[in-house]
């Protein structure tokens, strides 16, 4: 899966990313400080999230709707979800796959 | 991969699992740079890269490939290396829908480690001894930003130097990471462990999901 162009900006400094996989690989060229505020984003996200990725207007999630990889396979889907940054947010369940642990494979992290 | 669609449709590039391919195993984390997918497998601590439509292993077998023994290792990759996060985990089930995690130490020690995506492939020591089972990583400037419990570390990829970059009393059980417009956006399983017993952790209370933004 590859997005188009993304731009990164922190402070002053802007980088725009060419290589529009360079996002999935998580590998941003800007700087950040050694301080931090936190707030929620978004709660509800599924049962539990194992990767995160974005593009230009989109956090990417990788998870499932129960709980870690059920070998058990009961009811436990893998599922990769869309949340715009802007408001209003939302998740949109972009695929899910069922019977998770057995013949589909893993939704694994980004 | 195969199942339901809601809203895209899924096209397999490869498979790791259980066939005569060169990552026999279960993939775990993903990179994509440019035409090139980088993925681990934590089975045998591997690291392989999909280019051109075939598949190549990078650097050694790292354990004994098994799944009872398997290790979560999420990876980056940046400046021509492949980062990993190895937590030194494996994360199930315990069919009741508990999470469960299992230390699998003996497998591999928990750290950040590299190898590059070309050239002399071997795996050095970014950080190791510092972070209890690291999950979640990113790459951002000099420096390397990764998850483990309630804790994000900052590790310095030039001297591999170490610290914690954030926590909140409100961080549970961090994962994925990731930056955006200035701040990282990190997912909370909120999973709460009870003690380990035979090195294995059941979790008393799990999700949902939440996702944090943290801004520098």
């Amino acid at each position: 899966m590859c997005f188009s162009s993304n731009e990164v900006g922190a402070g002053p400094v802007t980088i725009v990313f060419k290589a529009a996989c360079a996002i999935l690989a998580g590998s941003f060229a800007a700087a950040a400080a050694d301080a931090a505020t936190v707030t929620k984003f978004m709660s509800g996200v599924y049962q539990q999230v194992y990767g995160l990725t974005s593009d230009k207007t989109a956090l990417y999630v990788s998870g499932t709707t129960a709980g870690f990889r059920d070998y058990s396979g009961s009811s436990n889907d893998g599922v990769i979800g869309k949340i715009v940054f802007h408001a209003p947010r939302s998740l949109v369940t972009l695929y899910f796959s069922a019977n998770y642990a057995t013949a589909s494979g893993h939704i694994s992290p980004f | 991969m195969s199942g339901t669609i809601a809203g895209g449709a899924a096209t397999q590039v490869f498979g790791t699992c259980c066939g005569a391919g060169v990552l026999p195993g279960d993939g775990t984390g993903v990179a994509v740079v440019g035409s090139n997918s980088y993925f681990s497998d934590s089975t045998g601590g591997r690291i392989g890269v999909l280019a051109g439509g075939a598949t190549t292993q990078i650097g050694a077998t790292r354990y004994s490939p098994d799944f009872p023994t398997e290790s979560w290792s999420q990876i980056v990759v940046a400046g021509g290396l492949v980062y990993m996060a190895d937590s030194a985990e494996n994360r199930g089930t315990d069919g009741s829908g508990n999470a469960v995690v299992a230390d699998q130490s003996a497998s591999l020690a928990p750290g950040v480690r590299s190898i590059a995506v070309s050239g002399t492939a071997v795996f050095k020591d970014v950080s190791v001894g510092t972070i209890p089972h690291p999950v979640g990583i990113v790459s951002v400037g000099p420096a390397l930003y990764v998850t483990s419990g309630a804790t994000i570390w900052k590790v310095l990829k030039a001297t591999g130097a170490t610290s914690v970059f954030a926590t909140d009393a409100r961080f549970k059980d961090l994962a994925g990471i990731t930056y955006h417009g200035g701040a990282f956006y990190v997912a909370d399983n909120q999973n709460v462990f009870g003690a380990p017993v035979n090195g294995v952790s059941t979790s008393t209370s799990s999700g949902p999901a939440v996702i944090w933004k943290v801004k520098p």
